[in-house]
């Protein structure tokens, strides 16, 4: 009966993840180059159920799960300007952060005063040989992302990939960053650079909103589970009494 | 819970915006040498929750582990700077760029700022001004007598004079271009402001590498595509309307969770 409860109230916790997860979707369904998450769940081990592992609920519960982020390619979308790139395939641009290398499929990219290429955060884009230097005029980037000026090649950026699962996580600001520090990134070799268009966010609203419903009314069926073992509780100990 | 009634919160500011700039750009359907902005975002931080005995240790293999994003955040508003369609307006003082360039305007402290709007005047001691009487640069004067103007597409101006038989050429029309025009800031009134992210302004003639010629006698429209606004207006108003829909499923989860027992 109490081990019923728990497991009811386990069932209802993730569900509170889930839709911390999807509201995060939805908030980034126009954001620039952003790859949404999913909860993967694992099932609850029959072991953990046995009866000394009860009283710690919370901590059983988190194991059963995780997010994954779901690197599906975004639609390209037209802007016209020269700074916006965008990776039509597997890749992801190099970023110079303070915090070390970071990774984006964002390029929503600006010049900075010493004309580098740089994010909008100011973080240069990395090229072949550290930050990406252009010259006062017109520049032209290339599919294969060799970056030209007055007919001349002055960079070319550097898009990398990694081993499958891809071991990135999302560090904000449209960057992911290595979950393995000791992995090296490798040069990409299937995509291909578009100038004058950004990646839009991959969050499709009709899987989020049937999303939403289904833990809406798991969560329902959660509660209403522990109301009626409350209710049976409740019987047993008030009318067994009476006997 | 209550992190996912915020999250989803600042998806409806960020949409709240887009429709500002979408408004903005309507206003501005009619308004000479306009350019249309856009909004762009990114996603907010990351709360990275380990999972309980997942390994701390950098060279193990990746663990599973949560990551709950809180929402997204406006970075930044663009400028498109595409151009608009010319239309003809019969006043010799109307000048249109069809190219990258930008006409130099003096304001009156000196500082020099950058306008797509070619809608020149006389002023009262006969020099070409924009609608606000700031000094077109370099300065042109007209002498007095004029009884016409013209601008070549190079920019090259002459006035026909009473009792003279040859055009007198008052000067040349000089434009200023950006590496990254989106970079400009905008000050109003239709001018713009060098930036460190516009990169410092080349000086040129109309009709040389890309600078655009000039077009007496018509002014550029704005760039703002009506279809396009009232799609992207589409867009914001179903977005705010989804996050609208995480705030009530949120809500309705604190209601269950606040029922579990009567």
């Amino acid at each position: 009966m109490i081990r019923g409860l728990y497991i009811s109230a386990a069932g209802m916790l993730p569900q509170d993840m889930e839709q911390e997860v999807a509201a995060n979707n939805l908030a980034n369904i126009n954001t620039t180059g952003y790859k949404k998450d999913a909860v993967h769940f694992k099932r609850l081990l029959d072991e953990r159920l046995s009866l000394d592992s009860l009283h710690g609920g919370e901590s059983d519960v988190s194991n059963s799960e995780e997010t994954l982020i779901n690197f599906s390619q975004g639609e390209l979308q037209p802007t016209d300007v020269k700074t916006d790139l965008a990776i039509d395939g597997d890749g992801f641009f190099s970023i110079e952060t303070p915090d070390g290398v970071r990774f984006t499929r964002d390029g929503n990219f600006t010049l900075n005063e010493e004309n580098q290429l740089v994010t909008k955060s100011g973080n240069p884009v990395l090229g072949e040989s550290g930050p990406i230097q252009l010259f006062d005029g017109d520049f032209e980037v290339k599919q294969n992302g060799d970056i030209f000026q007055n007919g001349n090649l002055v960079d070319r950026l550097s898009i990398v990939t990694f081993p499958r699962p891809l071991p990135l996580k999302k560090a904000g600001e449209g960057l992911f960053e290595l979950t393995v520090p000791s992995i090296h990134p490798q040069e990409s070799e299937h995509f291909t650079v578009q100038q004058g268009f950004l990646e839009g966010s991959n969050v499709n609203a009709i899987s989020e909103m049937v999303k939403m419903i289904t833990i809406d009314k798991s969560f329902q069926a959660g509660q209403k589970a522990i109301q009626a073992q409350n209710e049976t509780l409740g019987k047993l100990i008030n009318q067994t009494a009476r006997y | 819970m209550i992190r996912s009634l915020r999250t989803a919160a600042t998806g409806m500011y960020a949409q709240e915006m887009v429709v500002d700039v979408i408004s903005n750009n309507l206003a501005n359907l009619n308004t000479t040498g306009f350019k249309k902005s856009k909004v762009e975002f990114q996603d907010l931080l990351y709360q990275t929750i380990q999972n309980p005995g997942a390994s701390t240790n950098g060279s193990a293999a990746p663990t599973s582990e949560i990551q709950i994003g809180h929402g997204t955040k406006p970075v930044s508003v663009l400028k498109i700077f595409s151009q608009g369609d010319v239309s003809p307006t019969d006043n010799p003082l109307d000048l249109a760029i069809d190219g990258e360039g930008f006409f130099k305007v003096q304001m009156p402290d000196g500082r020099i700022t950058y306008t797509r709007d070619g809608t020149f005047k006389i002023s009262a001691d006969g020099r070409l001004v924009t609608s606000d009487g700031y000094v077109l640069d370099p300065e042109i004067s007209l002498p007095e007598n004029t009884t016409g103007v013209n601008i070549s597409s190079e920019g090259v101006i002459s006035a026909q004079v009473v009792g003279e038989t040859e055009p007198e050429v008052l000067g040349q029309i000089e434009l200023a271009k950006f590496v990254n025009p989106a970079g400009l800031k905008n000050i109003g009134r239709n001018l713009f402001e060098e930036t460190g992210a516009s990169g410092a302004p080349q000086y040129g003639t109309p009709d040389s590498d890309g600078f655009g010629r000039v077009l007496q006698g018509y002014i550029e429209t704005s760039n703002v595509d009506v279809v396009q606004e009232m799609v992207n207006m589409i867009v914001a108003q179903r977005a705010y309307e989804i996050n609208s829909k995480a705030i009530k499923t949120s809500e309705e989860m604190l209601t269950m969770a606040n029922n579990l027992k009567r």
